[in-house]
């Protein structure tokens, strides 16, 4: 199989395409890749076949059938021959008890690696960096067994020159090694090389900030350094600590401009694509990619600045048909081309994650490679 | 204690009160002036304002739409409520005065109001609240209703239209409001709950399983009254001499009206639909009439918009039956029909998603009741309704309705007159 129209979109810098020539390639690439699943995929022919839609049809991204997120916990859809599936991911359970399941072959784990790293180098520089992990150690060690928390971690090391994690775990229960962390940070400012402080997001805010800032403690870390983090922003929510809080008070606790606060946003069913916040503070739709918001009652996909259901469409799944998802997530397209921040297609915000939306494990599929 | 109790009291005020138990006594002396009223006088005063909630310029018709409240007024209709309250105590009149036994000359009886109800409502659906505490007040007693923390003042509303109601012989609805107290209090006040729980004669409890349990978990009276309404689900049955008829329209009409009102929240409201048939032409031919009829109620009784959560739901199971079974389903999510070849009930989805299955004998659905289903709707001829009736009620059915009255709030429901468990009975002998 051979997919010309895929291998020459991710040819395209990360976010250089923008306006028609986007349109114009992404249309061939996803025609290109839905047309290969209608014909290799048998549950998702019949689904487009009852929804009246024809690949050869297509003339606007929107109208590809998309299947809901929730989907992929109920039925393990692939396009390949089984046996050229060389691993399974599943996305950590969430409260439903179910896990998402992916198939994967070798040309589409490579495909999202790539695509991966070369979103998370866009964003936070292609230079490797010294991680400090925010979580215990375990999750940056070598093991056979791995939970989604530590694959999400691992699979973001790949530009880390080294990592430390520096939270301690007792009995399930989790805090921070302030001599470990202290000691980390000290050095980072001694040696005024960049650092990225990474975590999930509740453990960053919960275990490290808000307990930093209770004691008065407050770092100037050198300049280029970031906090980057993942994950659900339920519990905080429930805490009262809205995003902007977050990077206040990371501002202020770590001597860092709110531009260098990222949050990665990304889901199992469409691994290998990352959407961090851009130095203004929005998402930004890769050159390989497209996102529609749906009204949540009539399905209609809706202007800039209105509120839906986010569904996201990439071609760089060709062993399941993942290529167009929709999401239990809320957000708005804020601009349809182009960014202060000199990035080009659509850029979004996120306004409402789903009410259990779990920590989606988006660096599933790099946990082989990094553990 | 409970600083930040948060009391609605006719809904025209909102007073931030330090004690619940000084609003438990300020009810009860409106339940007091209430017992002053005979029942009739009461029905009078409720079939005014079932009068004045039926004018659409009303601001509370526009600040919830969609919430059931021309049903509520079609529900206080003295036509109505006489016959609600003599199916439940054979006649209205023993709650004003002793009456003679008709079975025994020698003795009299009279209905006494138990004291203080204390109603937890449901979130999904206040309006069947309100209809409990219709009852409560029939029966004369005082009523504090305890609505859902982030749950709308839908009730406190009502209640301030019924307060300014006025009967043509100068009765007044204020009379009746004073004998109920509207509170809503966050969830975590368990000391607030045990306050009201202990206060009150009658605890009715609206809710699903471990809502009741907390409930019920609470200090209480050692005679309390509870009367418990939990989560309920419901079907509808379709004999194979309905499918027979040429036009289905008429039967599939009032189906789609069953499931769109109340956004098929109600334990009444039907999810599965029992096709008698092994034909699968039967099921298509059902589903593109009762699809037709859907789109119709989709805009005439407008659905609230689901959340990403539920919409989710629904497109999974859509895709789901678009890949295994079968499916309609409307553009947006309004609506969707599934169909499959399983023998069971639901699962509930909500959101006006409906099974559509077929079945080789009505009777053979008495093997899926449980004491969970509550109603089921009937198309059923009358020379076969006591067959599907009696095997379905001999399973755990607790009512029968037709077709477009599912959702029909009724006495009996769940298996019990509530009026009967709202009154305590004293008899004394007959002729004195």
């Amino acid at each position: 199989m051979s997919f010309p129209h895929l291998d020459a979109l991710l040819e395209d810098p990360v976010y250089g395409l923008g306006g028609a020539a986007k349109k114009t390639k992404l249309l061939a690439a996803m025609q290109e890749v839905t047309g290969f699943h209608y014909d290799n995929c048998e549950p998702y022919r019949r689904l487009c076949d009852q929804r009246g839609f024809s690949p050869e049809a297509l003339t606007r991204l929107e109208d590809i059938p998309y299947l809901p997120a929730s989907l992929f916990k109920d039925l393990l859809l692939i396009s390949v021959p089984e046996e050229s599936i060389h691993r399974q991911i599943h996305s950590s359970a969430t409260s439903s008890g179910r896990p998402s399941k992916v198939g994967l072959d070798r040309e589409t784990s490579r495909r999202q690696s790539k695509c991966f790293n070369r979103v998370v180098m866009d964003r936070i520089g292609n230079e490797r960096r010294k991680f400090i992990v925010l979580d215990e150690p375990s999750t940056i060690g070598r093991s056979t067994m791995v939970s989604a928390r530590a694959s999400t971690i691992r699979s973001l090391l790949f530009c880390a020159s080294e990592a430390d994690a520096c939270l301690t775990e007792d009995g399930g229960n989790l805090s921070l090694d302030e001599e470990k962390f202290i000691g980390l940070m000290e050095a980072a400012q001694a040696a005024e090389e960049p650092v990225m402080l990474f975590g999930f997001t509740f453990i960053l805010y919960m275990f490290v900030v808000k307990k930093l800032m209770d004691q008065g403690m407050s770092f100037t870390l050198p300049p280029r350094s970031k906090v980057i983090h993942i994950g659900g922003w339920k519990k905080l929510e429930a805490a009262k600590v809205s995003p902007e809080k977050l990077i206040a008070d990371c501002s202020q606790v770590f001597g860092l401009q709110a531009e260098d606060i990222v949050d990665f946003y990304g889901f199992t069913e469409q691994s290998g694509m990352l959407y961090p916040t851009c130095e203004q503070g929005l998402r930004h739709v890769p050159s390989w990619a497209e996102i529609v918001v749906r009204d949540p009652f009539t399905l209609e996909p809706l202007g800039p600045n209105q509120e839906g259901l986010l569904q996201f469409l990439t071609p760089i799944q060709t062993s399941y048909p993942g290529h167009s998802v929709l999401t239990e997530d809320i957000g708005i397209i804020v601009r349809e081309e182009g960014c202060p921040c000199g990035r080009h297609g659509t850029a979004f915000k996120m306004t409402g994650r789903a009410a259990d939306a779990e920590i989606r494990g988006c660096g599933d599929i790099m946990a082989d490679q990094f553990a | 204690m409970s600083a930040d109790l948060t009391v609605d009291f006719l809904s025209q005020t909102e007073t931030t009160s330090s004690d619940p138990t000084a609003l438990v006594e300020s009810v009860r002396r409106g339940g007091e002036t209430l017992r002053e009223l005979g029942v009739d006088q009461i029905i009078s005063i409720l079939d005014a304002f079932s009068a004045r909630l039926l004018d659409r310029d009303l601001d509370i018709h526009a600040k919830y739409p969609g919430s059931g409240i021309p049903y509520i007024a079609s529900w206080c209709r003295r036509a109505r409520l006489e016959p609600l309250i003599d199916d439940a105590l054979v006649s209205r009149a023993f709650l004003d005065r002793f009456i003679a036994s008709p079975n025994r000359p020698d003795r009299a009886y009279m209905a006494f109001p138990r004291g203080l109800a204390v109603h937890w409502m449901a979130g999904n659906v206040p309006t069947l609240g309100f209809l409990s505490l219709i009852q409560g007040l029939l029966t004369k007693n005082a009523n504090i209703i305890k609505i859902a923390s982030q749950s709308d003042r839908l009730l406190a509303d009502l209640l301030g239209v019924l307060a300014d109601v006025k009967t043509p012989d100068g009765l007044l609805g204020r009379t009746i409001a004073e004998a109920v107290s509207v509170v809503r209090y966050d969830h975590e006040r368990k000391d607030l709950g045990a306050v009201f729980s202990q206060a009150a004669e009658t605890r009715i409890m609206w809710g699903g399983d471990d809502s009741v349990a907390q409930i019920k978990a609470l200090p209480m009276q050692t005679d309390v009254q509870d009367i418990v309404y939990p989560a309920k689900t419901s079907l509808i049955v379709i004999s194979r001499e309905t499918l027979a008829l040429n036009d289905l329209e008429p039967v599939t009409r009032k189906i789609a009206q069953d499931i769109a009102v109340f956004d098929q929240k109600a334990c009444a409201s039907p999810h599965t639909i029992f096709l008698e048939t092994d034909d699968d032409a039967d099921i298509e031919r059902f589903a593109g009439a009762l699809r037709q009829s859907m789109e119709r109620a989709a805009k005439t009784l407008v659905s609230a918009v689901p959340s990403g959560q539920s919409v989710s739901a629904i497109m999974n199971l859509r895709a789901q039956y678009d890949i295994l079974h079968k499916a309609w389903y409307s553009e947006g999510v309004q609506y969707t029909i599934l169909s499959d070849d399983k023998m069971q009930l639901g699962p509930a989805i909500g959101n006006r998603t409906v099974y559509l299955r077929k079945v080789g004998a009505l009777e053979a659905i008495a093997a899926l009741i449980t004491p969970k289903v509550q109603s089921v709707g009937l198309s059923v001829p009358e020379p076969r309704m006591d067959s599907v009736t009696t095997a379905l009620g001999a399973a755990g059915v607790q009512r029968f309705t037709p077709l477009g009255a599912m959702t029909h709030f009724d006495s009996p429901w769940d298996g019990f007159f509530a009026a009967q468990l709202l009154v305590r009975w004293a008899s004394r002998p007959a002729g004195i």
